[in-house]
């Protein structure tokens, strides 16, 4: 997460966020924008990831004081609690229905003049949302948040060994349904 | 990394994200939370004063008072009252908070066309349900058992058509409205539910809550008699949409029959799956085909291409200017062989590589699609009109988000089409339909013809992964096309205006078939590598700088950028050359 326009540890705001608004501030800021774009990775949908976005930090208000660690156990801690709101909100399957139904219409309309990106986008969107929801968290941390597999491990409670062969798997099912429909690109 | 993980980064680096957090969103959530964690209980001190209170009687008496005030209080603000003559949200959630089957009428306004589209909504269960619309056309969606699907039935017509998903499961499809307002009851920390008071609604007594949301406002009218809704409107600017359900019936008896997946006696059924299908589907429900294809542009001029497809990767395209195309993608390495029947001169272009499969857009298949979800691609019947010499029906398809803008006329008798129209900005008729044409398979040969000069052209294989050195060599490129001036923008739409204008100022009137070659080459990983760059502004904190600017200047910076994950920046200058800055050091 954010860490480059801050040479002060993070880890002393965390003790101090939940009794010192100023100090949470402090964390909030620096952890917003990742938040944010691991739920637009996952959702793919601007408003429902700020909305879950919130639903996430509204969440860390109501813990953090229960919360022990440093600055980078805190930063696998919002992933995980995003990871839980994400899922929870995917659980809902009309809405699921809806996300996977917008992609398959925006996959179906790739011929009407439209540019690579979009397209690709639309693709994108239509296969991940087919993995299963821990297969989507291990794809998005890792290639788009960059996270090691150490770290997804610890945000998912397993083991490295673990997230790599599921990874691999979900990679595979990626491969597959892409390939299957740049083909008819 | 393995191949499939380069494969994944490679593919999605090829992709912009609309990512970027929005500081509105960032400013207002902090202000929640800012709330939120102020009133935060602190479990020991919250302990300690309760202890406080319990030991003093004069204080525990007093605390007792301010405890019924509260309470008062809050019973008022919230709606409830005592003598039950008005309505609590709670109760009302108390009457929907279980599904039962009901009915409502939704009158949707589109604010971009004043439009309404009225429909009465008929929720059997979680699984199915009936749509009715004001012009008879009726949709029965039936996800009770597999393959799920939706019936649609034109009265007028007698036609029936039975849309499957064969990629989906049994799912419960009506959460809708209603689950909206159990949400409210269940996340009050997100949901500010408002007691707008006692209101008179199309002939109830009602109470009037209001829920603002970020980007919608729910206003539902509540009969007090009964507690369940009269009235419910949603405000949604962002959609452009305003939503007004009425009419609610709740436990009506309804006639199972009418969710039936069968159509009625007298209708004509056909079936429509709803699958991409793959290539081999795809190719294998081509028809063989020629139409005309007329363009007009913005700037007046016209375009006229007879299109010959015999399959979806083969097509001849032949021009009124007298330039024929020839495109097979149907083996490897995919060719295109261009002809100007003027000049007597021909262009082979080949491609490795394997990314190119498909030359000819599967208009079928998008009218096809548009007409079975005509809400989904927003499809208006426009009825029944004459057409180059034919009875035809006409619908316009503008595309759920205006990315379509077709209109289509059809025969009424084959159901072909006679005649489609794109208008978006430039305008695209296509006429003079033939269908399941029998080709001579000479017009597709990849041979010049006799007396033809051939020019062949090898094009490299598409660039998996663009890197810093293809953004330079694109620099290099276009300030060589440009007589030595980098480009004004990185944007490619600014480029390419900035080409056109450079040519004519110039006088040059053709790029020969190895420039073109050249030009596509040094641009396409250009482009993937400036996408990328700009698909993070704040990531890569990229800054162009170039307009004006001579290849070759050592001393100008044209760009800057931060490479993921660096300290440092990757600065380029008028000769081309990079050097790692510190963010200090940067160009003012």
């Amino acid at each position: 997460m954010d860490n480059n326009d801050e040479t002060a540890d993070g880890s002393q705001f965390i003790g101090r966020g939940s009794r010192e608004p100023a100090a949470f501030v402090r964390l909030y800021r620096r952890h917003y924008d990742a938040v944010f774009r691991y739920c637009v990775h996952r959702l793919f949908e601007r408003a429902t990831a700020e909305d879950v976005t919130s639903e996430v930090f509204l969440k860390v208000v109501e813990n953090i004081q229960r919360f022990r660690g440093d600055e980078p156990q805190f930063r696998n801690w919002l992933y995980k609690i995003a990871t839980n709101a994400v899922n929870n909100h995917l659980r809902k399957s009309a809405r699921r229905n809806r996300l996977l139904e917008s992609a398959r219409e925006q996959t179906n309309n790739r011929a009407a003049d439209c540019g690579e990106s979009p397209e690709r986008l639309a693709l994108l969107k239509e296969a991940m949302l087919s993995l299963k929801p821990r297969y989507q968290t291990i794809i998005t941390l890792r290639f788009f948040e960059k996270l090691k597999l150490t770290e997804i491990a610890e945000v998912l409670g397993s083991r490295p060994g673990t997230v790599r062969s599921q990874m691999a798997r979900a990679l595979d099912k990626l491969r597959i349904r892409i390939t299957s429909a740049q083909q008819e690109v | 990394m393995t191949e499939n993980e380069k494969l994944f980064k490679n593919f999605i680096e090829s992709i912009e994200f609309d990512d970027t957090p929005e500081s509105g969103h960032r400013d207002r959530l902090e202000d929640d939370l800012l709330t939120a964690l102020s009133k935060q209980p602190r479990r020991e001190s919250t302990m300690k004063t309760w202890r406080i209170i319990m030991k003093n009687r004069t204080i525990r008496f007093a605390t007792a008072a301010i405890v019924l005030i509260a309470a008062t209080l809050t019973i008022h603000h919230l709606g409830g009252s005592p003598d039950g003559t008005s309505v609590t949200f709670a109760q009302v959630m108390d009457q929907i908070r279980e599904f039962r089957p009901y009915a409502r009428t939704q009158t949707t306004r589109y604010h971009h066309t004043d439009k309404t589209v009225v429909r009465r909504f008929m929720i059997l269960n979680r699984y199915q349900r009936r749509e009715e619309f004001s012009d008879g056309m009726i949709r029965i969606f039936d996800y009770s058992k597999e393959p799920v699907g939706m019936l649609q039935l034109n009265p007028d017509t007698k036609r029936a058509l039975w849309k499957t998903y064969p990629d989906q499961q049994t799912m419960p499809i009506n959460t809708d409205t209603l689950d909206t307002l159990r949400r409210f009851e269940e996340r009050p920390d997100i949901y500010k539910v408002e007691d707008r008071g006692v209101q008179e609604m199309d002939g109830h007594t009602t109470q009037c809550f209001q829920v603002p949301g970020e980007n919608n406002v729910y206003t539902v009218w509540v009969d007090i008699e009964t507690k369940l809704p009269i009235r419910i409107e949603l405000e949604h600017p962002k959609f452009g949409q305003t939503l007004i359900m009425t009419e609610f019936d709740f436990d009506p008896i309804f006639d199972k029959t009418q969710f039936d997946r069968i159509p009625p006696e007298g209708y004509t059924l056909s079936e429509y799956i709803s699958k991409d299908g793959g290539v081999s589907g795809q190719t294998s429900g081509f028809r063989p085909r020629v139409y005309t294809s007329t363009r007009l542009g913005t700037d007046g001029s016209k375009t006229v291409c007879r299109m010959l497809q015999p399959s979806i990767d083969r097509c001849r395209r032949e021009y009124d200017n007298g330039q024929t195309e020839i495109y097979d993608y149907s083996q490897q390495p995919a060719k295109a062989l261009m002809l100007d029947t003027k000049k007597k001169q021909a262009v082979l272009e080949t491609y490795p590589g394997g990314n190119r499969k498909k030359i000819n857009i599967e208009l079928l298949r998008i009218i096809e699609n548009a007409e079975a979800t005509p809400e989904l691609y927003k499809a208006e019947d426009r009825g029944i009109q004459p057409m180059d010499g034919h009875t035809t029906q006409c619908t316009y398809i503008p595309g759920m988000h205006n990315e379509i803008l077709f209109t289509i006329w059809k025969d009424v008798e084959t159901g072909l089409p006679v005649r489609i129209e794109q208008k978006r900005g430039r305008t695209l008729i296509m006429t003079d339909f033939e269908f399941d044409v029998a080709f001579d398979p000479n017009l597709f040969e990849m041979e010049a013809p006799e007396g033809y000069t051939l020019t062949e052209v090898t094009y490299p294989a598409k660039v998996v992964e663009s890197t810093e050195t293809h953004l330079i060599e694109g620099l290099r490129f276009l300030a060589k096309f440009l007589g030595g001036v980098f480009p004004k923008a990185l944007e490619w739409p600014k480029i390419q205006q900035q080409m056109r204008t450079y040519m004519q100022e110039n006088n040059v009137e053709e790029i020969s078939p190895v420039q073109l070659k050249d030009l596509r080459a040094a641009i396409e990983p250009f482009n993937k590598y400036v996408g990328r760059l700009r698909s993070s502004p704040k990531s890569f904190d990229l800054h162009y700088i170039g307009d004006g600017v001579c290849l070759g200047e050592a001393d100008t910076v044209i760009l800057w950028y931060r490479p993921e994950g660096a300290s440092s920046y990757r600065v380029i200058y008028g000769d081309l050359r990079v050097e790692d800055t510190a963010p200090e050091d940067l160009p003012k």
